[in-house]
């Protein structure tokens, strides 16, 4: 279930056919056309796209663990992302306690409801259409939002940062801010988390075993109840650690949960349903494409004196223009496996 | 998904309903079901509440009234909702006691969603039987809610700033106590021009964004400035300003343009200050309100060089308004208390006038009118009040504020972070009749 | 017909012949005739809604739910992207009375042709690819609908502000109610829309009870096996996905009429959410299922806002106070909590499903359980 990446890159290279190398081509022609224009602009875009990315990346992974694991569609997850952040609220404002030990705290609280849901919800759910799995978190996300919306009021809230995440740091070929950095590092560092746990350790291992075939797994004595029951805390754990991030940064508002749920899930979709490795490459794509797109639209249009090419908000739409070009072009994302939610 | 409101009916009202009361515009006022029936007598004060409150035989005008307020109290701008609801209630509190007249505020959320509104405001009418409306920060919804207002004879009085309001979009029963977006973009295009020479405009995706960054850098260029970049921005409730403030970083820029609405200025504000960019720019925030910028640290809130407002508790005059809002309710007094209040002292003063609610009979109560007996005139004593005939835009000064030093900003016994440099009378700066586009 | 119909046959058939079965067989049509009928009466009773207009507001939802569950409920499939059919319904009518000054029945089927066709062109293009691809991809086109209607191009659409104000001419209103005005007849609103809402949804049922309908539903339950037998299943999703995408358009323009023009909202994402969630509350297996959730998610967001105090037994006689308004202003939390567990219970069924199975065990009782199904 769980692609290892760099075999499945070598495949789709090889696989390549002559109109996705001309699109290629073309792409790099108007990335380095945008570079030429405007060198400058064009690196700080690049890695705030890249920053972006990571970000989404977090927020999706959790996503494409269970989806990918347990094959459970979880409408929800937007919404552990938006109680991560509103717990950091709760934790850091109202209760006093400092932002690092809320970066620990607020994760597993967001595991423990991951684990309620599991239990009280999902695992009724397991075997059957992967539609009403979707449908009922779909329902949870409602609660979940109002249950925030009841608790925390309707105002946006912002939690103050530690003073060593403030203000930005110059990283000679562009300035970034601090708090950005830091989620940066902790994305990368639970990527690599994740990757170690499923692909290193004999837990993984065993998982991945009940995943592929849930029966003899337990004929041979694995536990998967309590192993899915992990995978989904850890999953949901990511969650709000991305929501912590997010929310420290940003702000919290009430439509963080719904914001993130369909960002998540064009990063799980485009990457390809079941693939982990897909999601970190489409997080990371979609990043560039949001950050990139707007700068090689004003370039061109500035080179080619077009006005009407260079399109006003056209980063928010792009997750959903990746997302249709990639779809025709790989009906099942860019590592997605046949027959996985089909 | 739809969200709820916090709109609070007047239950009784539905009982005049059951009791067959029909209702249509062509009838006077006094149908809608304000007096007449002694179980409507509410919070008492309306001695001698005699028949219907709003026939035309004049005299002293309408007994009681029920004043909606169309607010958002949910999303992205729902700090506002607050800020209506205390500037109302101490309208009502001063006009309760010059005249002789009961008021019932209700409120009703807009929840910035055009659609929403217009079902709340059809409620509050048709249901609630409310007799004067105004609210509207969005001027989408400003649009959606008075157009039905209009259509169906009930007066509103509107806060949004878009030009279409008193433009295009101009109604007969809908009149608007905010300067308009050109009024503010005309007032501040001057000194932003003395500021620096060069601008970036970070403008949000909507209407109100879109006209703002337009005429800003019209005006800009008149003034022998120039625009080097603009660009538009998700939202409103976009937080990530990232890519956008790339773009400013690598553009010859001395001065960068926020036309960015609500807490969407305040996260941008956050990042420009994070950015460390604030230092070499010199900053304009649109339409500016103080509410935005005191979630903030004082150090980031400093960045404001220059920002048009229809008004701010340190215009002079106003202190004593202030303290009043800061003893009543929870938000220091900023733009939109004041506003909340300019609405209902009009509408109510207007049906003292005119004797009735009904739509035509307001509309003749002020258009034309200029303010000179209010306590408004207390609040600001130098400016020219006056509702503008041809479009229902009320000519009043634009305020252009800065943001005093850190170590200034006073808290005690309100916020009070920003100063104002100048004020602009709204007859320099209003749009001629014919350049609103407004037929009414 | 022939000598050798089986007895069950038979039975049917004489069952059908009765008036319990000929009520049973034609209940739909009659279900939404009363419906119509009763609806704008029932919603202005003074203890309930006491607003009969809003009736016009649930009658449009009823029927974009209505058209949304051919698509989810007949055919099996899920669209995150509903609302664009909607939106576009709504500002066809809207621009062409607005800016182009057309009469409103011409700009009212434009806006519906503009919708059907797009709706077969998206539906073409994403027909093959697998359950949540598909969502996904819905949702992506209605992203970019909303995107294209917000950058106003050409001023049409008139951006965030949407069009105001756009009313057609053999319409009037007076303080909330509209009137119909045309060949000297003056009479409710209401009553035009209930008309359209019964022939739509007379069209709908007529959609899916044909050998069409029936194929969509061997498409849902097993798409291996329909194909099998020989069905073009990409050529039955494809058209499922026009005609739920036409009569989610004619909703739009009735739409346009109940709120005088057109706003962005009918084309967010929480618009085609608020379908999923009507369409499956109400019961996705059943032709009234969609039509009932409607019914209870707007009944119960206008109802339970304005809901204070709960007096028991009755207002006039109260023994019990129950001050209920800080809870039920958090009434989408209970409905989602409903949403779950029918959604866990009895996946299809929802509301309309778990009506029915009380009224059907109620008439086995009292009828004697002599007519096993």
């Amino acid at each position: 279930m769980v692609q290892t990446g760099f075999g499945a890159v070598r495949e789709a290279a090889t696989d390549a056919s002559p109109a996705a190398l001309a699109t290629t081509l073309v792409l790099a022609v108007l990335l380095a056309h945008a570079f030429l224009v405007r060198p400058g602009l064009f690196v700080d875009q690049l890695v705030g796209g890249l920053v972006y990315g990571l970000i989404l990346v977090l927020v999706a992974l959790g996503l494409s663990i269970i989806l990918g694991l347990l094959g459970v569609v979880n409408f929800a997850h937007g919404a552990f992302v938006m109680v991560g952040a509103y717990l950091t609220y709760q934790v850091v404002v109202a209760w006093g306690v400092s932002f690092w030990a809320a970066l620990v705290i607020v994760p597993v609280l967001v595991g423990l409801v991951g684990v309620a849901i599991e239990r009280g919800v999902l695992r009724f759910v397991y075997d059957e259409n992967p539609l009403i799995g979707l449908l009922a978190t779909f329902g949870l996300a409602l609660m979940i939002d109002e249950a925030v919306r009841a608790i925390w009021g309707g105002s946006p809230l912002s939690v103050p940062t530690p003073a060593v995440l403030d203000s930005s740091v110059n990283l000679g070929i562009t300035t970034i801010a601090r708090m950005r950095l830091f989620t940066v590092l902790v994305s990368v560092l639970v990527i690599v988390a994740v990757f170690l746990l499923i692909e290193r350790t004999d837990f993984g291992l065993s998982v991945r075993a009940g995943v592929l075939d849930r029966e003899m797994a337990e004929f041979v004595g694995v536990n998967i109840p309590v192993r899915f029951v992990v995978m989904f805390f850890v999953g949901a754990a990511i969650a709000g650690l991305g929501g912590v991030l997010r929310g420290a940064e940003l702000g919290m508002d009430l439509s963080m949960g719904n914001q993130f749920i369909i960002l998540a899930f064009v990063v799980v979709v485009v990457g390809g349903v079941g693939s982990l490795f897909g999601s970190v490459v489409s997080g990371l794509l979609i990043g560039e494409a949001t950050f990139l797109t707007p700068l090689v639209l004003q370039t061109l249009a500035e080179t080619t004196n077009v006005a009407a090419l260079n399109v006003s908000g056209i980063g928010g739409l792009m997750p959903f223009l990746v997302m249709i070009a990639v779809l025709l072009v790989r009906p099942r994302g860019l590592f997605g496996q046949e027959g996985f939610m089909e | 998904m739809s969200r709820n409101s916090r709109g609070t009916s007047v239950r009784r009202r539905r009982f005049v309903k059951a009791a067959g009361a029909t209702i249509t515009v062509g009838a006077l006022a006094g149908c809608s079901g304000d007096g007449g029936d002694g179980s409507d007598g509410g919070d008492g004060g309306s001695g001698g509440d005699g028949g219907d409150g709003g026939s035309t035989s004049g005299g002293g005008g309408p007994s009681e009234l029920h004043v909606g307020t169309f607010a958002p109290y949910t999303g992205p701008f729902a700090p506002w909702g607050e800020a209506h609801t205390v500037g109302s209630e101490l309208a009502k509190a001063d006009l309760e006691s010059e005249y002789d007249v009961s008021i019932t505020l209700s409120e009703y959320d807009t929840e910035t969603n055009p659609s929403a509104a217009q079902e709340r405001m059809q409620r509050a009418v048709t249901s609630d039987g409310i007799d004067l409306a105004h609210g509207g920060v969005s001027s989408a919804v400003a649009g959606s809610i008075g157009s039905w207002a209009s259509d169906n004879g009930v007066p509103f009085l509107t806060q949004g700033a878009s030009d279409t309001l008193t433009g295009s979009n101009c109604q007969p029963y809908m009149f608007r106590a905010y300067p308009s977006n050109t009024m503010m973009a005309r007032s501040v295009g001057g000194p932003m021009a003395e500021e620096a020479d060069s601008w970036y405009l970070l403008y949000t995706d909507y209407i109100w964004g879109q006209t703002a960054q337009e005429i800003i850098g019209t005006v800009l260029e008149e003034n022998g400035a120039s625009v080097v970049g603009s660009d538009a921005v998700p939202g409103p409730g976009n937080q990530d300003f990232t890519q956008y403030l790339n773009n400013v970083a690598n553009s010859d820029a001395t001065g960068l343009a926020m036309i960015v609405p609500g807490l969407d200025a305040r996260a941008a504000a956050g990042q420009i200050q994070n950015r460390g960019m604030a230092e070499d720019l010199s900053m304009m925030f649109h339409q500016f309100e103080d509410l935005v910028m005191w979630g903030l640290d004082t150090e980031a809130a400093s960045m404001v060089d220059v920002g048009p407002t229809g008004w701010t508790s340190t215009v002079e005059g106003g202190d004593e308004f202030a303290q009043r809002v800061a003893d009543a309710g929870e938000t220091d007094p900023f733009a939109r208390h004041y506003m909340a209040y300019v609405c209902v002292d009009q509408a109510v003063r207007a049906a003292m006038r005119a004797g009735s609610t009904d739509g035509e009979a307001i509309r003749g109560a002020l258009e034309g009118h200029e303010i000179t007996d209010s306590t408004l005139n207390d609040i600001q004593p130098n400016a020219t009040l006056r509702w503008r005939a041809c479009d229902h835009q009320l000519v009043q000064p634009t305020h252009l504020v800065t943001a005093r030093d850190p170590g200034e900003m006073t808290d005690d016994p309100y916020k009070q972070w920003y100063d104002v440099t100048g004020s602009v009378a709204g007859e320099e700066v209003i749009r001629s009749c014919e350049e609103t586009g407004c037929s009414l | 017909m022939s000598e050798d119909a089986s007895p069950v046959e038979s039975i049917g058939r004489v069952r059908d012949a009765t008036l319990g079965g000929r009520l049973r067989k034609w209940r739909v049509p009659i279900g939404l005739l009363v419906l119509v009928v009763v609806l704008r009466p029932l919603v202005g009773q003074p203890f309930l809604l006491d607003y009969s207009p809003f009736a016009n507001t649930i009658l449009v939802w009823m029927l974009f739910a209505a058209s949304f569950n051919v698509l989810l409920g007949y055919t099996g499939l899920l669209s995150f992207g509903h609302a664009m059919f909607l939106g576009m319904g709504t500002y066809g009518a809207a621009i062409g009375l607005a800016r182009l000054g057309l009469p409103f029945t011409v700009s009212a089927v434009a806006g519906m042709v503009v919708a059907t066709v797009a709706a077969y062109l998206v539906g073409r293009i994403i027909a093959r690819k697998g359950e949540i691809y598909f969502a996904m991809l819905t949702l992506a086109f209605a992203e970019a609908v909303h995107f294209a209607a917000n950058q106003n191009y050409g001023d049409l659409t008139g951006g965030s502000t949407g069009i105001v104000g756009a009313v057609p001419a053999w319409i009037e209103a007076e303080r909330g109610v509209k009137y119909v005005v045309a060949a000297g007849a003056r009479f409710d609103w209401y009553y035009l829309l209930g008309a359209i809402f019964l022939v739509a949804g007379l069209a709908i049922w007529q959609l899916v009870r044909s050998p069409f309908g029936r194929s969509l539903v061997a498409i849902r339950e097993n798409e291996d096996l329909a194909r099998a037998v020989g069905i073009d299943t990409r050529r039955y999703k494809v058209w499922s996905f026009t005609f739920s995408g036409l009569f989610a358009s004619l909703a739009g323009v009735l739409f346009a009429i109940n709120n005088q023009g057109a706003t962005l909202s009918t084309l967010t994402v929480a618009t085609s959410g608020d379908a999923i969630l009507m369409t499956i509350l109400g019961g996705a297996n059943y032709f009234f299922g969609p039509i009932a959730g409607a019914f209870v998610w707007l009944f119960s967001e206008e109802f339970l806002i304005n809901f204070e105090t709960l007096v028991l037994p009755l207002a006039q006689v109260p023994l019990v106070r129950i001050d209920l308004a800080g809870v039920l202003a958090y009434w989408q939390f209970f409905l989602g909590l409903l949403f779950v567990i029918s959604v866990l219970v009895a996946p299809r069924e929802g509301l309309w499903g778990l009506f029915r199975g009380l009224l059907e065990r109620l008439y086995g009782l009292v009828a004697g359980g002599g007519d096993r199904e």
